[in-house]
């Protein structure tokens, strides 16, 4: 079968499925709903065979795969095409998986929405944008689907769009994300310049031409920092790293498969693919810059789980766990270990979106629907299934043997060690622990029986499971966040499966055992879970001057480190509104809108001149008549005799 | 006396009358004035037709057509008519407005 074919059809059937929902489902057949996701899940499932297929025949088919030119510029090809490498099969399969996943799980969570077939079309317009992202061998390609699915998330942010907190957050994801896509097209326009003056025929802008060249030294110096800055400050924007976080734990606002879907399994990972797209190809030139994206992730990583530990809402915390899981992952590709990143990307897009599918399932099933943790508690005797679920996802996440989350992130802290990055495995360790933390907090508050309570917690009387439609993604994801680490890459062969299968296959580094630090980040893990069990049910007692430390520590992480605050009143309100919008003003006001009132007053005051003439005055009418007639007379006499 | 020393007169008489036009207040002499204009234009018809010689194809010797004298006649019975009927319009205008002075009828300008 033609490789090529394949591929674009893994792209373009749930970009049909999307054109068929919202313009035929929609228009046609309103009445009946079901239509829409049979429509989108059956091509996701299509595609997931498809891709499921290069993956398994990888080895034998052709991957040089030629692009065909769009629009030809003189000096300048804009051509659409599909780079395959191993990195790009992976993310096909994974992103398909989920989404399959979560649209089956979404038939059950939204099925009473007046607007379920909207949802469905976006969910597919998503999933199409997304292995777009993914396939795309041209960086403006690349920008292209990289705003679709900023688009898609901004939609499905809104996507209640009555609710003003919600269309309020969809703006503000967009707005911040675009702060950083700005230096992602810096960075396109900056290769742009250089390919127009190129004098061969390369198109720079096709990604392996352009990691070529940037290694055989067509650019400066200056320009590949500046190309690596931009698209590093893409992938910030779209992976919600420091200092442009804000809008990931806002962007909750959204249905909450969409936040296992869009904000947490795959979207936001588009950051972390992007930088492993391109880094391992120009590592050796930007060591300064790969430092940065290291101390970039840690830092969010940190202070990110610091939030997850102090916020009530339980999607607020998986978000701010997303973004601190999304700091390893840069980590991890800033010490050059971008195989341990995408095989952390892989099993935290499984054990994330079960996650929070699971909030979805206990706010679905307690009588609240609120995603509150004090609304919550004591669930684990009411929604039994939910539970276990959730203890495998949350052991997943905390790293403890033999979960997947265990395995890609133990490796990502031994590619720390083996890089003497010793500052940033500390600062990561450090994070594994606060990791545990918050995830068995939310274990104990919302489905232990602790002694201690939260203050204001209602415990629900009664609660229910939620149907099997809900339940089979689950279970499959339980399945997954469980084993999914230990089959794709075991450190050690286990007979049917080789050892790091996955970091060979993507041809990444692959790490020695390292059995005394998978020692260690197990213990850290299990002594989250023991640390939260000690406190919720032997309450200490804290001195009280170190009490109240902690509180004022409390308060400033409570209030998200007042980074929101210095954004929206300083940034916006000062810089933005006061100065930056008020002097637009004035020039809008003094310079253009007087130009154009000069030019009217103008026109209106030398109209008076001619008005004279108009006064119904006959003789002075003859008299302009005669002088006409004389002009044209003379004229005659001039020109035409 | 040739042909330009009558197109002159015509050509005084037009301007005579023009400038009445243009100049006079009083309905009444504009009116007159218009009737000079005439006579300047229906002098100068008829000087050319009196000075031009028009050759004949059929004979050698040369003609004149007189279309332009009773061009003269035809526009004297016409102007006739016209101040026939501007003097009526003037009756009414008056009866209107009380006044014959031209500056004071611009009430048509809206």
């Amino acid at each position: 079968m033609n490789t090529e074919l394949i591929i674009w059809s893994i792209f373009g059937l749930p970009l049909a499925s999307f054109i068929i929902i919202s313009l035929g489902i929609r228009g046609f057949v309103p009445n009946r709903p079901l239509l829409a996701p049979i429509c989108s899940i059956g091509t996701s499932v299509l595609s997931f065979i498809l891709s499921l297929y290069i993956l398994v025949q990888y080895s034998s088919i052709d991957t040089n795969i030629s692009s065909h030119s769009i629009i030809n510029m003189s000096g300048l090809t804009l051509s659409f095409g599909i780079l395959l490498n191993p990195l790009t099969v992976v993310m096909l399969v994974v992103v398909t998986v989920v989404s399959i996943l979560v649209q089956f799980y979404s038939v059950g969570y939204m099925r009473k929405d007046p607007s379920f077939i909207r949802y469905f079309a976006y969910l597919s317009l998503f999933t199409a944008c997304m292995l777009g992202i993914v396939i795309s061998s041209n960086l403006i390609q690349l920008f292209i689907f990289w705003e679709l699915v900023g688009l898609c998330s901004y939609l499905l942010i809104g996507f209640w769009h009555y609710k003003p907190s919600a269309s309020y957050a969809a703006k503000k994801a967009f707005i911040v994300t675009r702060i950083g896509d700005i230096g992602f097209l810096i960075a396109i326009l900056v290769v742009v310049s250089v390919q127009t003056n190129l004098e061969n025929s390369n198109n720079i802008l096709d990604l392996p031409n352009l990691i070529t060249a940037i290694s055989n030294g067509v650019f400066s110096s200056n320009q590949i920092t500046i190309i690596s800055l931009g698209l590093l400050a893409g992938a910030i924007g779209k992976s919600a790293q420091f200092p442009l976080h804000v809008w990931l734990p806002d962007a909750m606002e959204g249905p909450t498969p969409v936040s296992a879907l869009i904000h947490a399994a795959t979207m936001v990972a588009a950051g972390v693919f992007l930088i492993a797209r391109f880094f391992p190809g120009i590592h050796s030139s930007i060591p300064d810059i790969m430092f940065l994206i290291a101390c970039i992730g840690s830092f969010t990583a940190l202070i990110s789980a610091l939030m997850a530990l102090v916020m009530n809402d339980i999607k607020r915390i998986l978000a701010y766990s997303t973004i601190s899981q999304l700091g390893f992952m840069f980590a991890a590709v800033g010490f050059g270990a971008w195989g341990a990143a995408i095989f952390h990307l892989v099993t935290h897009a499984f054990f994330k979106a079960l996650l929070f599918l699971l909030s979805g399932n206990i706010s679905h099933g307690i009588p609240t629907h609120s995603f509150d943790l004090r609304n919550m508690g004591q669930l684990r005797t009411k929604m039994p299934f939910t539970f276990i679920a959730m203890l495998c996802g949350a052991c997943s996440l905390a790293g403890i043997f033999p979960f997947s989350g265990f395995w890609s992130k133990d490796e990502i802290l031994a590619e720390a060690l083996s890089n003497q990055q010793y500052l940033i495995f500390g600062v990561l360790l450090i994070t594994t622990f606060i990791t545990s933390i918050y995830i068995f907090r939310i274990i104990h508050l919302a489905f232990l029986n602790p002694k201690k309570q939260m203050k204001g917690q209602q415990v629900p009387e009664k609660a229910h499971e939620a149907n099997w439609i809900m339940n089979i993604p689950i279970l499959l994801l339980s399945i997954a966040a469980i084993g999914i680490g230990v089959i794709i890459n075991s450190p050690i062969d286990l007979g049917l499966i080789n050892a790091h299968m996955f970091s060979s296959f993507i041809g990444a580094h692959v790490h020695d055992l390292n059995i005394q630090l998978m020692i260690i980040s197990t213990i850290i893990g299990i002594s989250g879970f023991i640390i939260t069990f000690w406190y919720y049910n032997y309450p200490i007692s804290i001195p009280s001057v170190l009490k109240n430390y902690l509180l004022k520590i409390n308060n400033v992480i409570t209030n998200k480190y007042y980074i929101d605050i210095i954004y929206e009143k300083y940034f916006m309100m000062k810089f933005i509104y006061s100065f930056l919008a008020n002097f637009l003003h004035k020039i809008d006001e003094k310079l253009i809108d007087n130009t154009v009132n000069q030019i009217g007053a103008t026109v209106k005051n030398s109209s008076h001149i001619i008005k004279q003439i108009q006064n119904g005055q006959m003789q002075v009418y003859a008299g302009f008549t005669s002088i006409g007639v004389l002009i044209f007379f003379v004229m005659f006499i001039i020109f035409i005799r | 006396m040739s042909l330009n020393s009558v197109l002159l007169l015509g050509a005084i008489l037009f301007a005579i009358g023009l400038y009445g036009v243009m100049v006079k207040r009083n309905v009444i002499t504009i009116l007159m004035c218009l009737e000079l204009m005439f006579s300047g234009v229906i002098l100068s018809a008829v000087a050319f037709s009196r000075y031009i010689p028009i050759e004949l194809s059929s004979e050698s010797n040369t003609s004149f057509i007189l279309d332009g004298q009773i061009f003269a006649l035809f526009i004297m019975a016409v102007v006739a008519a016209e101040t026939t009927v501007g003097v009526a319009l003037i009756i009414c205008v008056y009866r209107e407005s009380k006044t014959l002075f031209s500056s004071d009828i611009s009430n048509l300008q809206n």
